[in-house]
């Protein structure tokens, strides 16, 4: 490194120019309101030679006689001058920001000059909802990506699918590259743009991890002689539980239907008549409405030489499930500095501090939608009264009044609420420094070191007062974390042109290493209320851990001619730690092209097209998403057999296991009509082949599954959005936002062409060849019988064929295990997108942000319990009066009822897996709403503000939706326990209202 | 310079090794190895298993011990649960269910640890050496029994009917379900060669011992019929010993001090860190504390004990629990819902006036008589004509209830350590071996006498008194030898996973005309949902047959 700046140096010193000299001086003005603009650069072409405006639009710039001066300004048009000693530039506002930079993350590029599908949304149009997480300001904004709400715990992640999901074992997740560092992190006010990479074309440089797409993050920095401008963001507010149509049944309809289970003498002698008058609801008691805060402060400043950004952030939000909550901390330091003409740093120190409350007992979910109405969670006194405290419940009797305990399960985790935590503690620091090397005009060097470390302590308490249905002597688990990376990437950029020809080209090469590590000790019979591991009896320890390195090489050239003609190619040879030696490293080409069709000359004559481009773009990038060590045969030493340490195997071994590759063709077209309407259409095409899979292997052979690489899958879709600006007269401005995108999934090869299930909780899916790889496969239910009430089953043999009776019509039976699976429907929408607007009149706003799926099914595993038709006496159940799906119950000969006849443990197994709770999931939900007042400029400038605004705002506003559980977003991802697409005991999303104010300085 | 950047870093260390784990090539240099393999089977028999979408309570244990007790007519289950032993007591069962798919997993897992220490030692290297081996092979027996026990027809039914996949190689070839008789034979095998390679344990009784194999191998000659060969080894077993010697003088010891008692020849250890709480064995039977307390035993059962209310084995082991202020109540079975006979029955309780020798209860307002009988002269009974039909009446102090159904706890699988919740649940143990050569005398023909003086010592230990014994001459109303033995069977092994196979090997129906949540019925042996459905993730992949009417 250091021989090659010396070298460099020398070659900076000797092409020294000297030429006579001249002093250019000047002002430079806004077109629009006639201000000067502050920042400008001011460059001499073909030169490093340069300086910005100052505070009042003033530069002095030493120039060759008969130089071209270039003025470029973010938002406004380029321009060029001849040099003269004086030179006052008026520059105009580029409506549709076609010189906007956009950034790729190891290099930026001139929007028009894309030739691939980039979305960029600003830090304006993302901080409308208050959330600590970037996934949920990103929801229903940028067509093709499918955002899902993990659910209502505060700090949980949303879910993004970037055009469909092309894996199915390894996690389709799309990389962050944050300020050009892959998987770095950041805090979402901090933002300052987000550059969505969805094609082979812009994503094919990151490689082997890019396969679900790459999400850009660019965080806010300071510029050089940029004002100091002081940002102030506050907004409070409240956040309630969204139960939408899940309705259980209330004491009275539990009565009846009771009365429906039991022969006369037993009902009577089991059920007290005064049962119908205990109606409590369990949900008011275990759901709140939360606090949410959150403010933020920013300064950002520059002098000649030195650009920086200081922001700070508190994030306070209370869960809507009681016991839950988070509080978050962030501070970010950006700074950048010139230090020689041929050298500048950027350095970016980030501190993150956040403590998450989880729910206190993990019942407290199934125990505010599962409890019986008949149950008063209040400790009564001898005459009855509430005494306001939370009963303790042990047993099948209530410990106050000896009467009986209705719910199934003897316990009430609102009385553990009293003593019992759950919460983790997280820190997270990372450090960058980045310098540029400017060896020349045309070549320059960036290198880019981050360090990051993270801490966690996470601590489960169960005092031994509680209830707990593990631990009768309590129990309490302190775990604790470490983790650190070091990464390094270096990139040598160079660009060249000549006449029409422009070059530009990157090489470079990265290397990371990381550690993890996990401890984890846990304890029992402590004394009330003590919550150390030193006054408990060891229970268990455990810990390991977790190393990892790898390195790449990348080069990426791109021309142009006459800014019409655009071509892209790039190249990227990459090795990780996850996989066997042999199959260690993988390559991954791709290459873009697009035609800037409205730079023609054939195009100059109209001014209805004011800009339209085509994109076309192939390559190649990998996945490798899959937990370390797949490919080793080993024991874990983790098991213990009478205090010894004890081996099992691990896995089926797989020495072969190498990258997953996605194949992504794209083609595209970017059109914007009179400098007022904005769209582009996208088609896609992406074949994701050697897939990463957990194949199934039979269980008598000791093993059920193995990882291979087997197996394809395709994507193919279209996405269309549309901006426009359709007001925009005196004080009106009306924007409107429409993003669609349609994206169909299909297995392509497996394994020996074979099908097999994906299973959680005994629900399965099949993925098989021709197949949405989320394919619902279960017992299809043929409804209710109106001559008994019997469930009903379509007869479908072992092939997965109907069985048709004489007359071709489909036959059923009420026997569950007398027919078998077939597919019933998918986990995976036909379509989601968002519908966005801002309607602003005399600086009051009003912003709507939607979004909405449709054609997606929806497997309600609670159902299971909670609608089972006599099955569990013990359970409250969702009620049939009530639902807004038009349920019904059998009761006589000739009834047509969705619903089947009650019967005392179940309906002939009724309530087993079958698509009678396989539900719609589509839905249309108003995100966010948000209805505000800009000061004007004039009023607020004797505060010494430059921009002053309050609003008012709702999350969650209103969703349409069929389905009967409490939030129709569902996450995709697949877990042990879970399938894409599977709802169980959620932990429901808010609806939050708040007011805020942000104000500059 | 890419390439450059490139070559550098290929030559950089990528590889690297997961901190808690060992390659099985260097698990396998030595003995050690293997015994870290043997305690990694044993253990992954009592671990929480993360399968199928479950983690807590997924223990072979306790899918064991239920599924292989609960299809017969020693419990009756009070309420409906969302635990899948619901459906394997209400021969409900389905393929995809966690019981019967986890229990398969873990059982080819264990067999697969076990081929994989046979295929990598030899014998007869060090005493040592041979021991481990010997607990590979008993493994392997073991868990291929309780395969083919649950999964297939009892070998008396046929030899050729079709078993499970016999493994006896590391190969993860996917085979065929082979034949019972082919199952049965490889299990004889291995027991035996499993009894010559070991000595004593390696410890206590978690481990497997020569003892602990040749019961086992009575238990299989059993099951097989071969009566000769049941009582050989046991005999051989006993070597001149009384079969009273080897019993524990205090029965209910036994099971909380499993891993260290005499009686005991191989158990699953658990330590106090491996209880599990709720999803425990005992916490279906008991509830102290923690515990569900939903499984009681059956009526029939009950009516068994209560012959001999000294009985240890009901005094010590089942917990009536009675109302302190006890009235004499009258628990009489009704259908708990009309015309659903699915939905087993639940009791009427009432009152039970003392009337001379009979009792009088009042039920909507009319009163019926509860007539004493006493059967063989020996003991009483209860009935009642209620609604035209004569049914057997429970009369008895007032006690809770749950669900209409008395509450009698049972701590066979409690109190390990002091924990309600812990125990190490015995696989085999002398009393059942005592009792396998009693039934083999039964079928044997001739040797009654001999059966009967097994039978004795089970129940002098029992503290039954001496009118209470059995003699050809003193059959107390029994039709045979074989039926004394049967129900001694019942009243010794309750619970403990036996009386299941029992009735069906033995081609007995299995009355369950007792209240709870199943079904009200009368169950012939050769029902076909008496054997589980092969695990659905199993034949799909495989291809193998299922059970029929799955």
């Amino acid at each position: 490194m250091r021989t090659i700046s010396v070298i460099c140096m020398s070659l900076l010193l000797a092409i020294a120019p000297a030429f006579a000299q001249t002093v250019v001086k000047g002002t430079v003005t806004s077109a629009d309101d006639g201000m000067p603009l502050i920042g400008v650069s001011v460059v001499e072409q073909g030169t490093t030679n340069g300086t910005v405006t100052d505070f009042d639009g003033n530069y002095e710039l030493e120039t060759a006689k008969n130089a071209t001066i270039q003025f470029s300004y973010i938002g406004f048009k380029t321009q060029t001058a001849k040099a003269a000693a004086t030179l006052n530039i008026i520059m105009e506002s580029d409506a549709i920001m076609m010189e906007e930079v956009v950034s790729l993350g190891y290099s930026s590029i001139k929007k028009a000059e894309l030739s691939s599908a980039v979305v960029t949304v600003s830090s304006e149009a993302l901080t409308d909802v208050t959330t600590s997480d970037i996934g949920n300001m990103l929801q229903g904004k940028v067509a093709g990506v499918q955002i899902t709400n993990a659910g209502g715990q505060p700090g949980d992640a949303a879910e993004i699918r970037i055009r469909g999901t092309g894996s199915i074992t390894a996690s389709s997740d799309p990389v962050y590259v944050v300020d050009g560092v892959m998987g770095g992190s950041f805090n979402p006010q901090d933002v300052e743009t987000i550059s969505v990479l969805k094609d082979a074309g812009a994503t094919g440089i990151y490689g082997a991890a890019a396969a679900g797409g790459v999400i850009v993050v660019t965080t806010k920095s300071g510029k050089k002689n940029e004002k100091v401008t002081v940002d102030v963001k506050a907004t409070a507010g409240a956040k309630q539980a969204l139960y939408n149509n899940y309705k259980m049944m209330d004491a009275k309809e539990l009565y009846g239907f009771h009365q429906q289970l039991y022969s006369k003498g037993v009902f009577s002698a089991m059920y007290p008549k005064d049962l119908v008058n205990e109606n409590h609801n369990w949900q008011d008691e275990f759901f709140r409405t939360g606090v949410i805060q959150d403010y933020y402060v920013s300064v950002k400043g520059g002098s000649d030489k030195v650009g920086y950004y200081a922001g700070l952030n508190y994030y306070d939000e209370q869960g809507t499930l009681i016991t839950t909550g988070m509080k978050k901390f962030s501070a970010n330091l950006n700074l950048n500095a010139q230090i020689t003409k041929w050298l500048d740093m950027k350095a970016k120190v980030t501190f993150t501090k956040s403590t998450v409350d989880y729910p206190s007992s993990w019942t407290m979910l199934d125990d505010a939608f599962n409890k019986m109405p008949w149950d008063n969670p209040y400790e009564l006194d001898a005459e009855g009264k509430s005494t306001g405290r939370y009963l303790y419940v042990d047993n099948s009797k209530r410990s106050d009044n000896g009467k009986a305990w209705w719910s199934q399960n003897t316990w009430n985790s609102l009385n553990s609420t009293y003593y019992n935590y759950s919460t983790s503690n997280n820190f997270d620091f990372s450090g960058m420094l980045q310098l540029n090397v400017h060896f020349t005009d045309w070549l320059n060097f960036s290198t880019t070191n981050t360090f990051g470390a993270g801490y966690w302590k996470s601590t489960s308490y169960v005092d031994p007062r509680a209830y707990d249905s593990s631990y009768a002597n309590g129990y309490l688990e302190n775990s604790i974390g470490i983790s650190k990376s070091f990464g390094t990437t270096n990139i040598l950029k160079a660009s060249y042109q000549w006449g029409d020809h422009s070059v530009n080209g990157m090489l470079g090469w990265e290397w990371g290493t990381w550690k993890s590590e996990y401890t984890t000790a846990s304890g029992t019979g402590m004394p009330n209320g003590v919550d150390a591991l030193n006054a408990t009896s060891p229970f268990g320890v455990s810990g390991y851990e977790m190393p990892g390195a790898s390195w790449a090489a990348f080069v990426q050239a791109q021309y142009d001619y006459a800014k019409r003609y655009f071509v892209t190619a790039t190249f990227r040879a990459e090795a990780s730690s996850i996989f066997a030696p042999e199959n260690r490293v993988g390559y991954f080409p791709s290459v873009a092209a697009s035609w800037l069709i409205s730079n023609e000359d054939f195009m100059k004559d109209q001014d209805v097209v004011s800009f339209l481009k085509l994109r076309a773009s192939y390559g190649v990038t990998g996945n490798n998403n899959i937990p370390a060590y797949k490919y080793l045969a080993t024991y874990a030493l983790s098991a213990l057999y009478q205090n010894q340490v004890a081996a099992t195997p691990s896995r089926l071994a797989n020495p072969l296991l190498h990258w997953e590759t996605a194949n992504m063709a794209a083609v595209g077209i970017d059109l914007t009509f009179i400098n007022r309407i904005d769209m582009s259409i996208d088609l896609y095409n992406t074949d994701n082949t050697g897939l990463l899979l957990n194949v199934p292997v039979a269980p008598s052979t000791g093993f059920y599954e193995v990882t291979k690489n087997a197996g394809s899958v395709r994507n193919q879709g279209i996405e269309y959005r549309i901006d426009a600006n359709i007001i925009n007269k005196g004080k009106w401005n009306w924007d409107l936002g429409f993003n669609i995108g349609f994206n169909k999934n299909r297995v392509t090869d497996l394994p020996n062409h074979e099908p097999f299930l994906q299973t959680a909780s005994s629900v399965s899916q099949q993925v098989k060849e021709g197949q949405d790889i989320y394919s619902w496969y279960m017992k299809e239910w043929a409804g209710v019988d109106p001559n008994n009430g019997d469930p009903l089953w379509y007869v479908v043999d072992a092939e997965g064929e109907y069985v048709l009776d004489a007359d071709g019509q489909k036959t059923t039976t009420n026997d569950y295990n007398a027919t078998q699976a077939k597919v019933v429907g998918k986990a995976t929408p036909l379509f989601s997108g968002g519908l966005n607007t801002q309607v602003s009149w005399n600086g009051i706003f009003v912003n709507v942000n939607t979004n909405f799926m449709y054609g997606n099914k929806i497997y309600n595993y609670t159902r299971q319990s909670t609608d089972a038709d006599g099955a569990y006496v013990g359970y409250n159940q969702l009620s049939i009066e009530n639902s807004i799906q038009g349920w019904s119950r059998w009761e006589k000969k000739g009834d047509n009822a969705t619903h089947p006849k009650p019967m005392l443990n179940g309906n002939k197994n009724s309530n087993a897996i079958s698509s009678r709770y396989l539900e719609d999931g589509s839905y249309f939900r108003i995100k966010n709403l948000t209805v505000g007042y800009e000061f004007p400029k004039s009023l607020i400038k004797k505060a010494y503000m430059t921009r002053c605004r309050i609003y008012l705002s709702a999350d969650n506003l209103w969703t349409a939706t069929k389905f009967s559980g409490m939030d129709p977003e569902i996450t995709l991802s697949t877990s042990t326990y879970n399938l894409a697409g599977m709802y169980s005991s959620n932990y429901p999303v808010g609806r939050t209202y708040q007011a805020g104010v942000e104000i500059s300085f | 310079m890419a390439l450059v950047a490139g070559v550098l870093f290929t030559s950089c260390d990528l590889n690297f090794f997961p901190s808690d784990e060992l390659n099985s090539d260097v698990l396998l240099q030595d003995e050690a190895g293997a015994a870290y393999i043997m305690d990694g089977c044993y253990a992954f028999l009592k671990d929480e298993i993360d399968f199928l979408g479950y983690a807590s309570g997924n223990t072979f244990t306790r899918h064991y011990f239920q599924l292989s007790e609960f299809p017969a007519d020693n419990t009756s289950l009070s309420s409906h649960t969302t635990d899948p032993l619901y459906e394997a007591t209400a021969y409900a069962m389905t393929d995809n269910l966690k019981n019967v798919g986890t229990l398969w997993m873990v059982a080819y897992k264990a067999i697969y640890m076990a081929n994989t220490v046979i295929t990598s030692f030899d014998e007869g290297t060090s005493t040592d050496g041979d021991q481990l081996l010997g607990e590979a092979y008993f493994m392997r027996a073991l868990m291929h029994l309780n395969l083919v026990t649950l999964y297939a027809k009892p070998y008396s039914h046929g030899r050729d009917n079709i078993g499970i996949p016999l493994h006896i190689s590391t190969s993860n070839e996917t085979i065929t379900r082979a034949k019972v008789g082919d199952v049965y034979d490889q299990i004889v095998k291995d027991f035996t060669k499993a009894s010559e390679l070991m000595g004593p344990s390696r410890g206590n009784k978690g481990y497997p011992s020569k003892d602990a194999a040749l019961g086992m191998l009575s238990r299989v000659h059993l099951y097989m019929e071969n009566w000769e060969e049941v009582v050989n080894t046991v005999n051989a077993m006993l070597g001149g010993a009384s079969p009273a010697s080897k019993l524990e003088k205090d029965f209910v010891a036994l099971f909380p001090n499993a891993k260290t008692a005499n009686e005991t020849l191989f158990c699953i250890a658990h330590e106090a860190t491996d209880t599990r709480g709720q999803s425990s064995i005992g916490s279906m039977y008991l509830k102290d504390g923690m515990g569900w307390g939903e499984i009681y035993p059956s009526n029939t059962l009950l009516y068994l004990y209560e012959r001999y209310p000294e009985d240890i084995r009901y005094k010590g082991i089942i917990l009536p629990q009675y109302l302190a202020a006890g009235t004499m109540t009258a628990y009489l079975p009704i259908e708990a819902q009309e015309g659903g006979i699915s939905t087993g029955r639940s009791n009427l309780i009432a009152n039970a006036t003392p009337a001379g020798e009979n009792f009088t209860c009042t039920v909507d307002g009319a009163t019926y008589t509860i007539e004493k009988r006493t059967i063989n002269g020996e003991y009483t009974e209860y009935w009642m004509n209620y609604k035209g039909e004569d049914v057997q009446v429970r009369v008895h102090p007032v006690m809770q209830n749950r669900k209409q159904i008395p509450i009698y706890y049972i701590n066979k699988f409690s109190y390990q350590d002091g924990d309600p919740m812990l125990s190490s649940p015995i696989v085999c143990r002398w009393g059942e071996v005592i009792l396998n050569r009693a039934e083999a005398y039964a079928h044997m023909g001739g040797k009654d006498a001999e059966a009967l003086a097994d039978v004795n010592v089970l129940r002098e230990r029992a503290g039954i008194p001496a009118d209470g014994m059995f003699s050809t001459g003193k059959m107390h109303g029994y039709a045979s030898a074989l039926d004394v033995v049967l129900d001694e069977r019942r009243l010794e092994l309750a619970f403990e996973g036996h009386r299941l196979f029992d009735l069906i090997r033995n081609k007995r129906q299995i009355n369950r005309l007792y209240p709870g949540a199943q079904p009200w019925e009368i169950v012939e042996p050769d029902y076909p949902k008496l054997q589980y459905p092969i695990p659905n993730n199993e034949w799909t992949v495989s291809g193998i047959e299922q059970n029929p009417t799955y």
